[in-house]
């Protein structure tokens, strides 16, 4: 999945509802293939747009989803925006599910 | 005339509007003349403010003329499309067709769908730097970072008009305030080579977004927006998801640390709190006359604009640690 055709050749990517309508693109991908290779060539974007796009993903299926993600020419800084919220939500994910636990 | 705009209407004396404003409603008159002899400065800031202070009293079937404006302030304001997005008289005439700005400014516009915040915002951040004479706009991208002068000077600007604008639009739009707007403008100051852009909305304020939150130290404006600005505070960070996802709370603190790392400065307002923060200096804050609503306004240094690096300042957040599996290609 090219982020820079699907997005329209932007190359800034900077809102939640941008996300929000990509995500659907990726969900879909991810129905019909195991593995879903997200391009970055030519695209930078915000925290707050990766975390649309797939933080949402780890807080809804779990950190395994991240097994079936390639992400591919990210930038220096795209490789630090999406280690800081695939982190924080795999925290946030754990944290729900220790919580649900029932004690014994 | 007993209502007159004070020579600077800036970020620093915003409480001068908003008690001009008051002033004008307690009068109890309809039709207002306000003397803007005095009228020599105003930045993005006091732009939006007073466009939408000009658009309260407008619902309120109050009419505004501004009086004695000096000519090029005039012209100014009209370039900056006030008399567009107000019910406010004084406009300069003008014959002709009107010229395509050739100054450094970026009219002023109104948003009230986070749909249009990403085009605006990169619309924005382009014009922003089109107008910046010294960003040469053909530069070819480095061979190391894969970026152009314009992409190192444009990234950061379209990164903090993406946040501030679809945070201003998404959060004052809660508790009831559902047509709230959000008002953006922007200009390149050319002699100190400085970016300054305002973003302000009419909507809940902080306080109220962020009123049941673990991390308010007091219910009070200037708690709430300083809480704000602390990483991972969000008023729904934990909300449950579908299509109102919750936010990570950093937008803001990433944003403070762009304006940081550029040298510059960010002010922020909401009800009676306004505080600012500048790089190297200690967090100012004062009480100000009731803002509805939130601001927040930015001043960049261009020189040092296109040297921020957003991974470093993503890096530096608080818990940040690089996730082990993610596979990069």
């Amino acid at each position: 999945m090219s982020l820079y055709e699907h997005a329209a050749r932007e190359r800034f990517l900077g809102t939640r509802f941008r996300a929000l309508e990509l995500r659907d693109e990726l969900e879909r991908l991810l129905t019909e293939n195991q593995e879903v290779v997200l391009d970055f060539k030519g695209v930078e974007t915000t925290q707050s747009f990766i975390d649309e796009l797939i933080g949402v993903l780890v807080l809804e299926r779990g950190p395994k989803i991240i097994e079936r993600l390639v992400f591919k020419s990210c930038s220096e800084s795209m490789r630090s925006i999406i280690n800081f919220v695939l982190g924080d939500r795999i925290e946030q994910f754990n944290s729900r599910h220790r919580s649900a636990r029932p004690s014994h | 005339m007993p209502f007159a705009l004070p020579e600077h209407v800036n970020v620093y004396n915003l409480g001068a509007l908003i008690e001009l404003k008051n002033a004008i409603v307690a009068s109890g008159e309809s039709k207002i003349v306000i003397d803007a002899s005095r009228l020599r400065y105003i930045d993005p800031a006091g732009l939006c403010v007073l466009t939408v202070l000009a658009n309260q009293l407008g619902q309120l079937d109050i009419e505004l003329e501004l009086r004695r404006l000096e000519q090029s302030m005039a012209q100014y304001l009209e370039r900056m499309d006030l008399f567009r997005n107000c019910r406010i008289g004084g406009a300069p005439s003008f014959t002709g067709v009107r010229r395509e700005s050739e100054g450094r400014f970026v009219e002023l516009q109104c948003l009230d769908a986070v749909r249009d915040v990403g085009a605006a915002a990169t619309k924005l951040a382009r014009t922003l730097v089109g107008k910046i004479d010294d960003v040469r706009l053909d530069t070819r991208p480095d061979e190391m970072t894969g970026k152009s002068e314009v992409d190192r000077v444009e990234g950061p600007l379209n990164y903090v008009l993406d946040e501030l604008v679809e945070n201003a639009l998404t959060h004052a739009k809660d508790r009831g305030f559902g047509g709230a707007r959000a008002w953006i403008a922007a200009q390149y100051y050319p002699k100190s080579k400085k970016v300054r852009l305002a973003v302000v909305d009419d909507g809940c304020g902080f306080l109220e977004s962020l009123r049941r939150h673990a991390a308010l130290k007091e219910q009070s404006h200037v708690a709430a927006i300083e809480a704000a600005l602390e990483p991972r505070v969000s008023r729904n960070r934990d909300v449950g998801l579908g299509r109102d996802s919750g936010n990570q709370g950093v937008g803001l603190t990433v944003t403070r640390q762009i304006a940081m790392t550029s040298g510059g400065f960010m002010t922020l307002f909401s009800g009676d709190g306004w505080i600012a923060d500048a790089a190297g200096a200690q967090r100012a804050r004062k009480a100000i006359p009731r803002w509805q609503g939130a601001g927040v306004y930015m001043e960049l240094k261009r020189e040092q604009l296109r040297d921020v690096d957003v991974g470093a300042i993503v890096r530096n957040l608080p818990g940040y640690m690089p996730v082990k599996g993610i596979r990069f290609e």
